[in-house]
């Protein structure tokens, strides 16, 4: 078996989901070509760290919840509750328990830097995706924060390409809430993103400057304003 | 009627922490993989006879949930971004540096790497690779053929094997990190 036909087959034989017979034609191979082996641990490695990626645990008693609701619900004795997928609107009362006295305060974090300072810096996380982190003060507990980003030419979001404006309804807890923005950057200039987050009446639009990355050693700080 | 819902449940319940943790890869959020949970559930409570004929009712239970993802949340915008609810403030107010850098590591990037992905790629990956369906039920599940299923694998692990090799070329140190949290 030659290097080529071992390559083809890898990922099964890694899977397991090879007849014997050729499953020993692969490991033999593997056992001979550096190569080949090197392919593989790096097949095996990939498969290990998607294995790990993790999951954040439902809230306790979700299931015994969720059962009985869905027996509830689907029995027709309750009607089905409004769910996250169909929220048009938010509850005006929790809109007026933030109040006009809402303070949001949006703040660009990067380590080693003092407070106040409000500076911005791209984090390498892969090939072309890069971060951009914004920590919100939020005053309360909030449903149905509508966010709403503005991306300058060169730059998109990491997942939906080619689209300038996003928006979507999120939820904030009271206190700080991290913003972790995964940014790819394609262009070679400096330009700022427009942050604009909507609760009830009360909206706030910050400007984050977005640093088009220099020589991996090192990348300029930026400047958040709001 | 209290005879149906012991079966409901005996049913549903062995299967609702794969159900979740399936709902929460596609979602990336728990809110919302709670929400896809529910929905599956309530469609399913009518379908309780049905549900008692299966031989095995992992990849049909998996195949309905992907299905009401696709329908009802694929479309809209996929919150993009994350939310730490807890975060590692000290008491100046900002993260120490070394906790942001082990927050940007390989996870993550690789986390950001299967974001990167067209749906049809990430489905695939968080289906075979990460929940470990063998291809066959992958196939069940996305009404796919085998191989387009193994075209979109290889294109994804091309992909993914790049950042692993990213993270293999420089020495690990928090200070070459460019941290930006």
């Amino acid at each position: 078996m030659n290097c080529e036909e071992t390559l083809a087959l890898l990922r099964d034989h890694c899977d397991g989901a090879l007849p014997e017979g050729v499953s020993s034609a692969v490991r033999r191979h593997l056992m001979a070509c550096r190569d080949c082996h090197r392919a593989e641990r790096q097949e095996l490695r990939l498969l290990a760290v998607l294995r790990s990626q993790p999951v954040v645990p439902p809230r306790p008693g979700f299931a015994h919840d969720a059962l009985r609701r869905a027996r509830r619900q689907g029995s027709g004795a309750f009607p089905a509750s409004r769910s996250r997928w169909f929220v048009g609107g938010f509850a005006g009362g929790l809109a007026s328990a933030v109040g006009a006295a809402a303070v949001w305060m949006l703040l660009v974090v990067a380590p080693g830097q003092p407070p106040g300072s409000a500076e911005s810096a791209f984090g390498t996380v892969a090939d072309d995706v890069q971060r951009v982190g914004v920590v919100i003060q939020s005053p309360s507990d909030l449903d149905a924060v509508t966010v709403s980003l503005v991306l300058p030419e060169g730059f998109e979001l990491a997942g939906h390409p080619g689209k300038q404006h996003l928006s979507w309804t999120t939820r904030l807890t009271k206190g700080e809430n991290m913003l972790s923005l995964p940014i790819i950057a394609r262009a070679q200039h400096d330009d700022e993103l427009f942050v604009n987050l909507r609760h009830g009446n009360d909206t706030r639009i910050f400007r984050v400057r977005l640093t088009a990355p220099r020589a991996p050693a090192a990348a300029a700080p930026g400047a958040v304003t709001g | 009627m209290a005879c149906r819902r012991s079966v409901f449940e005996t049913l549903l319940e062995p299967h609702i922490p794969h159900l979740y943790r399936l709902a929460f890869r596609f979602c990336a959020q728990r809110e919302d993989a709670e929400d896809l949970v529910q929905e599956l559930l309530t469609k399913l409570y009518p379908r309780t006879g049905e549900l008692e004929c299966l031989d095995r009712p992992r990849p049909w239970l998996s195949r309905v949930l992907y299905r009401l993802y696709v329908d009802r949340y694929r479309r809209a915008v996929r919150d993009p971004v994350e939310f730490f609810e807890h975060t590692d403030l000290h008491p100046s107010g900002l993260p120490e540096p070394d906790q942001a850098a082990e927050r940007l590591g390989l996870q993550q990037r690789i986390a950001d790497a299967l974001n990167c992905l067209n749906e049809d790629q990430r489905a695939v990956v968080i289906l075979h690779d990460i929940e470990g369906f063998s291809l066959p039920e992958v196939q069940l599940i996305l009404d796919v053929p085998l191989g387009t299923l193994k075209s979109r694998l290889n294109r994804a692990h091309s992909r993914l094997r790049g950042v692993l090799s990213d993270d293999e070329a420089v020495e690990p140190s928090a200070d070459r990190r460019r941290v930006g949290i």
